[in-house]
């Protein structure tokens, strides 16, 4: 990072990591009255948006303050609608089915780049998860590197010995207890040594590597198991919920790893809710940030069985 | 999409190809804005969903 430079990379011997800078987005647009909401659309005798027209669908574009940018990766915001009050669980089931073919589209085109390595797909909703717009959209990284989280998927992929995800799928379904909701392509449940209290990870039945691995009828029931999730997070402390979305899936480069896994990465969805009750964060502090030792105060068949019951109210 | 004000632009006029395709249900329209961003719009297709 220099004085010239907004955007630059250092590493962190002790914990072995690197850190990004985008001294840029400190200027970013901070939590904007509804009047001057730069996603809404740009009305007649109305302040100019980020999108130009008085109506529209889904609209991808640049982000004004972007953490990577070409020819170091990409950062894009993903506006799922122009109604600035809607939800992904809100959305029409045909516009969450069309969001599922956006993400793939950017998933190829920005991971055919040479200069992107892994394309992330995510939202962050809330404030209580750092939000500073309120208009539903989410945001696509291209990471011009391999981030360490999916570097861990595919370290995992080597410890047993084959697809982990595949793997952790039979157990999740052979147990049974920590199951929310399944359908003909996806199953979504909360993880046997879930982080957060109402942490949930939706798989794709088969191994699909990527979005672009899968079917039309698999992309419409994905967007379904997301709606349905996600409408039972809204339910079950009726009130809307927050949360991180992660979209995890297949580097966009050629890695290294020590086990064929027949193409590595497994399409699936992480949601990270900071909420362990209605009104009650859970924080990351000493042990999290300190020590690297996440301290959960719920157990995952709990939690399970609170989302399911919630998962039929919202439905 | 027809009508576009000042500060976008096709983004054939940014001196790359132009596009208009489809992509499953939706169909992509590029566009650049006058600081350079690109801006994609998606609009449902109104002859169905494919199977």
């Amino acid at each position: 990072v220099s004085d010239s430079s907004k955007i630059g990379r250092r590493f962190e011997e002790l914990r072995g990591e690197q850190v990004d800078y985008a001294i840029h987005r400190q200027q970013r647009t901070f939590l904007p009255t509804r009047e001057h909401c730069p996603l809404c659309p740009t009305r007649p005798g109305g302040p100019q948006t980020e999108i130009p027209f008085p109506a529209y669908e889904i609209v991808v574009f640049d982000n004004r303050f972007p953490a990577f940018e070409a020819p170091h990766g990409a950062a894009e915001v993903v506006v799922y609608t122009d109604d600035h009050d809607a939800s992904f669980a809100t959305l029409a089931p045909e516009r969450a089915e069309a969001l599922m073919w956006v993400w793939r589209q950017r998933y190829i085109e920005l991971g055919a780049r040479a200069d992107i390595d892994y394309v992330y797909i995510f939202e962050n909703r809330g404030v209580e998860v750092g939000v500073t717009l309120h208009h539903p959209h989410g945001q696509i990284y291209g990471y011009p590197f391999l981030p360490p989280v999916p570097k861990l998927e595919l370290a995992a992929d080597a410890r047993l010995g084959g697809c982990a995800p595949c793997t952790l799928l039979a157990r999740e379904l052979a147990d049974g207890r920590r199951v929310l909701y399944e359908n003909d392509s996806v199953v979504v449940y909360v993880p046997y040594a879930a982080r957060w209290a109402y942490e949930a990870h939706v798989l794709m039945r088969g191994h699909r590597p990527s979005l672009r691995d899968c079917e039309p009828k698999e992309l419409r029931l994905l967007a379904d198991a997301l709606q349905t999730l996600t409408r039972g997070y809204d339910a079950l402390f009726d009130r809307p919920f927050p949360y991180v979305m992660a979209v995890h899936q297949a580097p966009t480069t050629a890695v290294e790893v020590a086990v064929d896994t027949n193409e590595h990465g497994h399409l699936h969805v992480e949601f990270y809710p900071p909420l362990r009750t209605a009104d009650k964060l859970k924080y990351l502090a000493g042990s999290e940030q300190g020590a690297g030792t996440f301290i959960s105060d719920t157990l995952p068949e709990e939690s399970a069985a609170k989302l399911r019951e919630a998962i039929a109210r919202g439905r | 999409v027809s009508e576009l004000p000042t500060w976008v632009y096709p983004q054939a006029m940014a001196g790359k190809p132009a596009e208009s395709s489809t992509c499953g249900p939706v169909t992509i329209t590029r566009l650049v804005k006058d600081d350079g961003r690109a801006l994609i719009m998606y609009a449902l297709k109104t002859d169905g969903r494919p199977k």
